[in-house]
């Protein structure tokens, strides 16, 4: 049996880690049942455990019963217990199950009906756990026993609780509602009075429990409910309502206590107290009126770090509009000591009726004064804002150089599209006036089709509301391609020069996959002599996939794509060039020219123009080495390739490569940069090399190295910066195993101009991923990330934002220090894509998910003091 | 599953970078089976209808045999950690190609697979992609012991072997710690 047996309350979390990882290794079952204060707090990594459980699991089933498509009964004690998921109509004891509510490692919730109340209950099964000593069922069972002696209309009434049938469960009146997390996660944050008057409810709640001698012990948001009617109900244990993640079966969290709600003597071991109570309080109204925790951090020891140092953010730095009051009412319950908080619920209670009823008035003057005295307190960041302007003059006379405070920097958020069904996949050009044109898969009729919708300099949208459809033709229309969730995006449109863009596709209207191209025109509209659902440029047998398009500087485009009209030469690589007038190019082939295709397989073409009416092209091939080699072609403006055999080898050495993105020299040539992984090493590392219009390399012939690193693959994405080198960026997991972003830029000579390893363009607290580069203009780069550093993963709220940051020529951050947020709505988002607008100013769209059942298409522009639009 | 004692099969693998082709073809017939079982769990079934898992390993296991004389596989550990990736890539493209088809109402916006792999119904799709990104970024020998023992369920014997011939407790240290290590990242990874 598992060797967490006997830990109990001396258990360090190191030990239980360590015991853990034991049986884990040793496929032995893990006792994930952690009900316990401490042992919530104990095992940081179980997460990662658990995952690495199942699917050790997973692999162990199927070896003992052979090939199976569907999941078999797991062990008892692994995390998906489903065998032990009681039926509809089925009893235990004297009620009777109707369904199940909700699931996670505690055990399962289900709706059932008490016969002798005549009443529907919440009945709460502990899960089945062989080796749990009885003493432990008893505790649980005298808690609940305990909280059942408490009365009051704001706490959750527990009818009984018993043991039956080897299992233990507390059954207690279902409440329909949803808690004040899941309310958080949907409408986002709320107001100042709302919250005082949970707030003080919630203080008489918890008064019942103390006056009772008891306390909560797990005060917090996930474990606060609003019925229907807006009764405010306190829960127990943690988990009576999941979040939905924890429904799909696998609990990530559930059942373990919120470190980020825990005072900071619980951190340390404590038993729970009325202070602690009072805490919990505090953070849960600090979460309710901002989506944050006042201490946040990614790792238990950087939370306890953070507590000792009394690393919390002020409210007011988060919500500076909310009243001083109900500031510092919160403030006080958050109080690191615990004699410094309100001494009791009551206390609490009172100073929150008298926020509600009686506010005095306080002078504006009086008010702005102690803020901005707070503030210099905290951070020193009003200091900053005075004295900053002198000092920049004085720097500048010095120098000669701006001196790199941060920018104010103006944030528009646009709602591109939210229109019920999935929108996906935004892509983003500039329009030449300074505005931008998006386009994006769009489900709102059912199968994938194409609408797009152009913006202005202030993010105003031009045409129809909702986005102009481009292409509804039946079937799906799908816009570029993305390996997996890890790599970056890819671009299917390029501007026309006239306001306008041109957009390709792959479209599944026949029987396969074909490449169809149309252009849109400044209005909105197709031009004549475009036809109206696209013009098919490749029509093939087989699949044609993973469209990318690049002007071909005479008013016209050329695309290629990924094959597969040969079955016996696997996929291929293919092009095609079409004027403005939505005519193919003399001379070239119908259905495509053939750029490669050799044996094995060519994917995930890239294109640059040439300068000359052609386009150079790389690929990822297979040909030879079965984990990948970047290869390059040249095709000119007749159709014709120019380098002989296959192409030429941006990198054939053993080992993968991957993600090839290519931006065109200033002079004919290219620029190549791709993730590699050399043979036998650890490190993984960037690379780039550059070609002449000739194909020959020119930055040596294993070209140059820009990064490297020491766990996972950095993915790079690459911009030209208009001077014939390249704007990269990548995540790097050195520094910080979640993720940071750096940039670097190339030059002509392949030279590092920003230091030799990169600037880090962020490396806040938690992950940052899927950076994306644009230029700006004039050397410098707009950076932009999906950043999840608000968020822990224990418990697993998972949430997102999109952060953006300018960097000047030399790579110098000119907005603030780690990147200014340009969406701070619950929920997640994906796949940011930029363009510069105007200098100062960058639009931005990304995928978002804020509605919690659709993906819609949201943007923002963003625009730096002394910047043109606003 | 059956396995001979896989001292014969590090041992074939050395007689068959050595240039003896019978051996080569008893590695394939030993390792079809493991990699056939391994891939299926990874395909989704719209997937597995378009394609034959068998010509997915086959493809792979010649891709791979065939370099195997040029790379210095040091054990049999490195090697299939090798044949692992080519494999996970085919089956990537496999399930990327099957995914354009309309055949499902459901849509993820990954544009991944929109049917589940066997693997993805049990622990999830976002934890099945995460345990891969984590898994990519453990140091090699670590990843080895860590596919070898909890994907291929090899016992420790047969991972000592496979990891170079060290001892059975060095294996199995190795793989715990490489357990604990992919732990922390995924933990602390959202």
């Amino acid at each position: 049996m598992s060797s967490l047996e006997g830990l109990g309350s001396d258990g360090t979390p190191e030990r239980v880690d360590d015991a853990i990882a034991d049986a884990i290794t040793d496929g032995l079952p893990v006792d994930w049942t952690a009900e316990g204060p401490l042992e919530r707090a104990a095992a940081p990594h179980a997460n990662g455990y658990r995952i690495i459980a199942a699917v050790a699991d997973f692999h162990r089933r199927g070896r003992d019963r052979g090939l199976q498509a569907g999941a078999a009964p797991p062990s008892p004690g692994s995390p998906a217990s489903d065998a032990a998921i009681l039926p509809p109509g089925s009893t235990w004891g004297h009620l009777r199950i109707q369904r199940l509510l909700a699931t996670g490692s505690f055990g399962h919730v289900y709706l059932a009906y008490d016969a002798s109340l005549d009443h529907d209950v919440a009945l709460k099964l502990r899960r089945i756990s062989p080796g749990v000593p009885e003493a432990d069922d008893e505790r649980y069972l005298d808690e609940a026993r305990s909280l059942a002696r408490v009365k009051h209309p704001n706490v959750l009434v527990i009818h009984g609780a018993t043991r039956h049938g080897g299992r233990v469960g507390i059954w207690t009146e279902f409440i329909e509602g949803e808690t004040l997390e899941e309310a958080l996660q949907a409408k986002g944050p709320i107001g100042a009075t709302e919250a005082a008057l949970i707030g003080a409810d919630l203080c008489r709640a918890l008064a019942a429990v103390h006056a009772r001698d008891l306390v909560h012990g797990d005060v917090k948001t996930a474990n606060v409910m609003r019925a229907r009617g807006g009764r405010v109900v306190l829960m127990d244990f943690g988990s009576v309502r999941e979040s939905p993640e924890a429904a799909r079966g696998i609990a990530q969290s559930g059942g373990q206590g919120t470190p980020l709600a825990m005072p900071p003597e619980r951190l340390h071991g404590e038993r729970p107290t009325r202070a602690g109570d009072v805490y919990g309080l505090g953070v849960l109204l600090y979460r309710v009126v901002s989506g944050r925790y006042p201490i946040e951090a990614d790792s238990f020891d950087e939370l306890r770090e953070r507590h000792a140092r009394h690393a919390t953010t002020h409210l007011t730095d988060v919500r500076p509009d909310l009243p001083a009051p109900l500031v510092a009412i919160v403030e006080r319950a958050l109080a690191p000591r615990p004699e410094d908080r309100f001494r009791s619920m009551g206390a609490m209670e009172r100073a929150l009726d008298g926020f509600l009823t009686g506010r005095r008035r306080v002078p504006p003057s009086v008010l702005a004064a102690a803020a901005a005295l707070t503030v210099v307190g905290v951070g020193g960041i009003a200091l900053r804002d005075r004295v900053a302007p002198v000092l920049a003059t004085a720097w500048e006379r010095l120098t000669g150089r701006p001196v790199p405070i941060a920018l104010p920097v103006g944030v528009s958020e646009i709602a591109v599209c939210a229109i019920a069904g999935h929108q996906l996949n935004p892509m983003i050009t500039p329009d030449g006036h300074q505005g931008a044109i998006v386009v994006w898969e769009d489900r709102r009729n059912g199968a994938s089709d194409l609408y797009a919708q152009r913006l202005d300099h202030q993010g105003l949208p031009l045409w129809e509301p909702g986005g102009t459809p481009v292409c509804t033709a039946p079937g799906d229309q799908v816009l570029g391609s993305r390996m997996s969730f890890n790599m970056p995006p890819m671009s299917s449109m390029v501007p026309d020069g006239h306001g306008g863009a041109f957009i390709v596709w792959s479209d599944l209207r026949g029987r396969d996959f074909d490449i169809y191209l149309l252009r849109v025109s400044a209005q909105g509209t197709i031009p004549p002599r475009w036809p109206r659902d696209g013009l098919r440029v490749c029509g093939a047998a087989g699949d044609q996939l993973d469209p990318m398009m690049t002007s071909d500087g005479e008013g016209g485009v050329i695309l290629c794509w990924r094959d597969a009209r040969d079955p016996a030469r696997l996929l291929d690589i293919y092009a095609a060039r079409v004027t403005g007038d939505g005519t193919p190019a003399a001379g070239w082939p119908v259905d495509g020219a053939t750029v490669c295709s050799s044996d094995g397989d060519q994917q995930m073409p890239v294109v640059a123009s040439d300068g000359s009416g052609g386009a150079i092209i790389a690929w990822y091939d297979f040909a030879t080495d079965p984990l990948g080699d970047i290869v390059a072609q040249r095709i000119g403006g007749d159709g014709r390739l120019r380098w002989r055999g296959p192409g030429a080898a941006i990198c054939r050495e053993p080992g993968g490569q991957r993600a090839p993105i290519i931006v065109p020299d200033a002079a004919g040539g290219a620029i190549v940069v791709w993730g590699d992984d050399p043979r036998g090493g650890d490190a993984r590392r960037i690379r780039a090399q550059r070609v002449d219009s000739l194909g020959r390399a020119l930055w040596g012939d294993s070209g140059v190295t820009v990064a490297t690193g020491r766990g996972g693959m950095p993915l790079p994405t690459m911009t030209t910066d208009d001077a014939g080198g390249g704007l990269i960026t990548w995540v790097g997991y050195d520094a910080d195993p979640r993720g940071d972003i750096y940039a670097q830029r190339l030059d002509a000579r392949g030279r590092a101009r920003w230091g030799r390893r990169g600037r880090a363009v962020c490396a806040a607290g938690g992950a940052q991923q899927f950076p994306f580069v644009t230029a700006d203009g004039r050397r410098g780069a707009y950076v932009g990330w999906v950043d999840r550093r608000r968020d822990l993963r224990v418990p697993a709220n998972p949430g997102s934002e999109i952060y953006i940051q300018h960097l000047d020529s030399t790579g110098t951050r000119l907005w603030a220090d780690q990147g200014v947020s340009a969406c701070r709505a619950t929920g997640e988002r994906f796949y940011p894509s930029l363009v510069s607008s105007g200098y100062g100013c960058a639009t931005a769209v990304w995928v978002d998910r804020r509605s919690g059942s659709y993906s819609d298409v949201f943007g923002a522009l963003l625009s730096q003091a002394g910047a043109l639009a606003h | 599953m059956d396995r001979e004692p896989l001292e014969s099969t590090a041992a074939l693998l050395k007689r068959y970078v050595e240039g003896d082709e019978r051996a080569g073809e008893r590695l394939f017939s030993r390792y079809t089976p493991m990699l056939r079982h391994w891939a299926h769990g990874r395909l989704p079934s719209v997937a597995r209808d378009m394609m034959d898992t068998d010509d997915l390993v086959q493809d792979t296991l010649k891709s791979a045999l065939g370099r195997i004389r040029q790379f210095e596989y040091r054990h049999e550990g490195a090697f299939l950690s090798y044949v692992r990736r080519i494999l996970m890539n085919k089956v990537r493209d496999c399930a990327r190609q099957a995914a354009r088809r309309p055949t499902r109402v459901e849509l993820d916006e990954h544009h991944a697979a929109t049917a589940q792999t066997p693997l993805e119904m049990a622990i999830g799709r976002e934890d099945a992609e995460r345990y891969e990104a984590a898994l990519a970024r453990l140091p090699k020998r670590r990843r080895e012991a860590l596919v070898l023992r909890v994907e291929f369920q090899y016992s420790y014997a047969e991972l000592a072997a496979a990891l170079g011939g060290i001892s059975v407790n060095a294996a199995r240290l190795r793989a715990k710690r490489a357990v604990m290590q992919l732990a922390e990242i995924l933990s602390v990874e959202p």
